[in-house]
Parts: C-alpha cells; sequence; structure tokens
C-alpha cells in the first residue's frame, strides 16, 4: 500500500456503512473533480459529450465497491493524481469504443496478428519524411520503375529501424509521432538535457540516412 | 503488464507502471523493459504522452483514430513524389508546442550549422510575413541561456557585452508568432566561437 494514502480516498476505503461511504464519495469526487474533468476534456467533443464521459468515469469508479480506487492501495502504486488521470483516460477510451467500437488501425484490435510490425511500419512512415526522402529518390513521376524504388527506399529504412536500440526507436516516436517537447523527453527518457536529446535525435537520424546510402540510395547526405 | 480497457487481446503497461515510468521511478532493467515495449506499441506510446500532457497541463492532441497503414503509406508515397507538406529540421527546435498547420519553419541563413565563428557573431534569418517580431535565443551546451533579444529585424549581433568562452559550443534559436496564433522556430543551430 502507498505510505499515505489521499485522504478523501482513505476515507471512502475505509468508509463502514452506506451513510458514510455516500458522504466520503461525494468528499472524493468533489476533491478530484478538476482532475478528472481535464482528462475527460482532453479527449475532445462537446459540453455534452464530456458529461457523458464523466458520468461514465464516476460510474465505474464506484461500481463493485469502488473496485479500481482499491486497486490504487498497492506498494508501488505512485502518487495518487497521476493513477487517477491513467484510470480516468483509460476509462474514456473505454466509454469511446463502447458507443463506437474500436478502429481500425488501431494496436490493439486483436485482428493484426503482429501489432509491433504494424507499429514499426507507422514509424517508417514518419521518419522517412523526416530524413527527407525526395533526396534519395527519383521523383519522375510515378512510373513502375519510380514506385518499385520507393518500396526498396521504405524497405531499407524499416530493416535500419529495426536495427536500432528500442530506446532509439522510442525516442524517435515520442519526437516524431508523438510530437512531446524534447524537454520533456528528457524527463521521460532521463538524458541529462533536452540537448542532449537533440544530440541523440541528430546521431540516430544520420544512422538511419547512412543506412540507406548504404542500401544504395543516392543523395542520403546527413 | 496487462490490456488496456476491458477488451483488447494485446499486452499492453499496467497503471502502475505507466506512473512509474512517469515519475522516473523504475529501475534501470525495468525501464529498459518497458521501453522497449513503448518503442513497438503505439497505444502505450500515445497513453504515455498523453499523460504527460494532462500532467502539464497543456493542450491535448488526441486522435481517436490511429493513421491507418495504408493511409500512413499512401502520404509518404505522396510525400516522395511530390514532395511533403512541410518538413522540420533534423533538430527541431525548442520546446515549442507544435499544432497541424504551424510547423513551419525559420530558415537560417548563417552562421553555418556548426561553424567556427570568430568574436561575436552575427545571426542572420529569412524573413516571416506578417511576423511583427522575432525572439532570438543564444544558450550554451548545457542548455542556460546566455542572451535573448527581441527584434524587428533579420540580424542580430550577439552584444560584445555577453560573454562568449572561447572554443566554446553555443546554440542559437529563433522564434516568431504570428498575431493569429501561427508558430514559426528556426528550430536548434549551432556555433562554435574559435579558440
Amino acid at each position: 500500500m502507498p505510505d499515505t494514502l489521499p485522504p478523501a480516498l482513505a476515507r471512502l476505503l475505509a468508509a463502514a456503512d452506506t451513510g458514510e461511504r455516500d458522504n466520503a464519495w461525494s468528499g472524493f469526487v468533489a476533491a478530484f473533480t478538476d482532475s478528472m474533468l481535464r482528462v475527460c476534456r482532453s479527449l475532445g467533443g462537446d459540453h455534452d459529450a464530456v458529461m457523458d464521459r464523466y458520468a461514465f468515469v464516476l460510474e465505474h469508479l464506484e461500481q463493485d465497491d469502488y473496485r479500481r480506487l482499491r486497486a490504487y492501495q498497492r506498494p508501488d502504486a505512485g502518487e495518487f493524481g497521476l493513477w487517477l488521470i491513467v484510470v480516468t483516460r483509460r476509462l474514456c477510451l473505454d466509454h469511446y469504443r463502447g458507443r463506437y467500437g474500436r478502429t481500425r488501425g488501431t494496436a490493439s484490435t486483436g485482428s493484426d496478428p503482429n501489432p509491433g510490425r504494424s507499429s514499426r511500419r507507422r514509424l517508417v512512415d514518419l521518419v522517412s519524411s523526416e530524413i527527407d526522402p525526395e533526396n534519395v529518390a527519383a521523383p519522375t513521376g510515378t512510373r513502375p520503375d519510380t514506385e518499385l524504388a520507393l518500396a526498396e527506399q521504405l524497405r531499407a529504412l524499416a530493416a535500419a529501424l529495426e536495427r536500432l536500440e528500442p530506446r532509439d526507436r522510442l525516442l524517435l516516436r515520442l519526437r516524431f509521432s508523438e510530437e512531446l517537447p524534447a524537454r520533456e523527453i528528457a524527463d521521460l527518457m532521463r538524458f541529462p538535457t533536452l540537448f542532449h536529446v537533440y544530440r541523440r535525435l541528430d546521431l540516430v537520424l544520420r544512422v538511419l540516412r547512412g543506412s540507406l546510402r548504404k542500401a544504395g540510395m543516392e543523395g542520403a547526405d546527413p | 503488464m496487462t490490456k488496456h480497457g476491458t477488451d483488447a487481446p494485446q499486452p499492453h503497461l499496467e497503471v502502475h507502471e505507466v506512473v512509474a515510468y512517469l515519475e522516473g521511478k523504475l529501475m534501470a532493467a525495468a525501464r529498459a523493459r518497458l521501453e522497449g515495449h513503448l518503442s513497438d506499441c503505439d497505444q502505450c506510446a500515445a497513453e504515455i504522452a498523453a499523460v504527460m500532457r494532462l500532467r502539464a497541463r497543456r493542450p491535448a492532441r488526441f486522435r481517436w483514430l490511429t493513421i491507418g497503414t495504408a493511409a500512413a503509406a499512401a502520404a509518404i508515397v505522396g510525400a516522395v513524389l511530390l514532395g511533403p507538406p512541410h518538413r522540420r529540421p533534423v533538430t527541431s527546435g525548442p520546446d515549442v508546442e507544435r499544432t497541424p498547420g504551424s510547423a513551419q519553419v525559420i530558415a537560417v541563413v548563417s552562421p553555418a550549422e556548426g561553424a567556427i565563428v570568430a568574436g561575436h557573431p552575427v545571426l542572420r534569418w529569412q524573413a516571416i510575413s506578417r511576423a511583427p517580431s522575432y525572439r532570438v535565443t543564444v544558450t550554451r551546451e548545457d542548455g542556460d541561456s546566455v542572451w535573448a533579444v527581441s527584434t524587428s529585424d533579420t540580424t542580430v549581433t550577439i552584444p560584445a557585452a555577453v560573454a562568449l568562452t572561447s572554443a566554446g559550443r553555443y546554440y542559437w534559436y529563433v522564434d516568431a508568432l504570428l498575431p493569429d496564433g501561427a508558430s514559426f522556430s528556426s528550430g536548434l543551430h549551432e556555433f562554435k566561437t574559435a579558440p
């Protein structure tokens, strides 16, 4: 269990009877409404959509004698505010999926037998625009040989990405796919400074360009 | 690791793992294992980034739809054949939150990237139409700001009063914010001072 539970949560989980529990639940909601609403709003939609989501979150947090909130009681649970943001966001995603179903292309549809591979394919697409693919292509139109060359380049890039350390692939993903600021990437990935992030990115992109050059792609100058 | 939501079959990070990673509390081995998963999992990487934004109280950048492979492939084919709609520099710039349509680049004229300069260099960049002013920042290698100035010009000279150490490495960038909220940035550029 965490060293200390937030008072509103401690009171809720310790409540002995229905009346006490109802009061404690009201107190909990009052204490954390701002945080939960912020998450609900972050997922877009108009006021009604946000409030639908919020109601869904509250309903599911309350469910089964606060089963989800009780799950916080573990030694490595971390800071409650952050934990609640993650849980709330996941419930919001459940709400969306319950309403609209899963979307094609979502990593966890289960229809994709290898989500890691399709995820890397998307990274190939993102990174290829970053390393200036028109310099390595011969854009002379849509002739079959041009398309073939493009396919070769993407294959070479995919192979180069595959050879990167997972940490470097994550760096590329956070920067170019999630567009996190370098300062936050530095915090998250424990780089000493944001300049270490820039330098590492530069190095990784140079490695990728070098791989393309080795694969016979002319003009892939770093 | 577990699944996201209630019906996802693929293993994803547990809530406490996400929190521990964000709090920087994982031991090296656990961190490496999680980063290995995050490097290949769109969903968990997106979750980490989203929670980072929420924690920092920054605007969300949420996509309900993950770009399908076919659509992404079509986009890259278009980018290769026709040229990309816009490109960021390799060393993307300071921490300016980029929004679609505003990720535009200020082209730097001089000094050349990584050039060794004598004395206090003149920094030049290309004008952005409608930009009322620019903000120029020069930092040391460790990220500490050495000098910053706002100007309506596209050239500034680092004043002699600013102490630049010899054989030092410095970074500089230019930002512009337009009245309509669009932002421009040069990205990070480097120059070195002569020994």
